[in-house]
């Protein structure tokens, strides 16, 4: 998953790698099709929304049902619930 | 743009319905309401933090509908960025705001030495030192304030995403 033009970025390009010759792949070899990056970004958005919805005394409640359905609200921990008073404290 | 022809087939976007939502709620829902007076910049850097956040998302979306998996990291890392600084602007406003417009000037004179000229006068000058500012000590801080505040998930999360995103890339 790097971001830089490092080797592991340009390796994902080779294919059909054999002792005399390599191939080029257009489109780099992930681990799936995207999904699963944006899940990751997905609580960031919503616990950053709901930490500004705080600050600017908007209403979170739609955020809140959203993140219950990627599920994403309530990460395993100590404090279930803890999002919704990001800022308040 | 059209996608490659031998792009992986990309499943539909239903499963991820609840994340194009959040996107559309963000958009349409909270951001028209996110307004602030002038002499309170550091909360609307916040705002600013989110709107740039939603959009990044939104263009992961597209890029997987569009058979372009291999690009969507690269908008997943920036996506993280934002959310350091918006965490820490909600969290600590008056420190965020102190420090990321140090390591903003600092970054414009390193952009353009001939034009600044001396540029240790001017860091001297500054009432930080921009140059303790970098990915991994804004990952910390903000780690270390949700800590402060007993948000241990989110402190967890900060971590486990540095190491995942950040650290992990330097490889």
């Amino acid at each position: 998953m790097s971001v830089h033009g490092g080797a592991a970025v340009l390796i994902g390009h080779f294919d059909e790698v054999t002792p005399t010759r390599f191939a080029t792949r257009e489109i780099r070899l992930e681990p799936d099709d995207g999904a699963l990056r944006i899940r990751m970004g997905a609580p960031l958005v919503e616990t950053l929304a709901r930490a500004v919805c705080v600050q600017f005394g908007v209403s979170h409640r739609e955020i809140d049902r959203l993140g219950a359905l990627i599920g994403a609200s309530a990460p395993e921990g100590d404090h279930e619930g803890e999002h919704p008073q990001v800022g308040l404290t | 743009m059209t996608p490659p022809e031998d792009s992986d087939s990309v499943e539909s976007n239903e499963d991820l319905a609840p994340v194009a939502a959040l996107v559309d709620h963000v958009r349409l829902g909270v951001l028209p309401h996110l307004n602030s007076r002038r002499d309170l910049p550091a909360r609307h850097y916040a705002a600013a933090s989110l709107a740039r956040s939603n959009r990044l998302l939104s263009a992961m979306i597209e890029l997987r509908t569009a058979g372009f998996p291999d690009a969507i990291g690269l908008l997943l890392r920036s996506l993280l960025e934002c959310w350091y600084l918006g965490m820490y602007f909600v969290l600590a406003p008056d420190e965020a705001y102190e420090k990321t417009h140090t390591a903003h000037a600092h970054q414009l004179t390193r952009l353009d030495p001939a034009h600044w000229g001396d540029i240790q006068r001017i860091l001297d000058q500054m009432p930080v030192d921009p140059r303790q500012m970098n990915w991994k000590t804004v990952s910390d801080r903000v780690a270390t304030l949700f800590s402060e505040r007993g948000y241990t998930a989110m402190k967890e999360m900060t971590d486990s995403l540095y190491a995942t995103l950040i650290k992990a890339s330097r490889r």
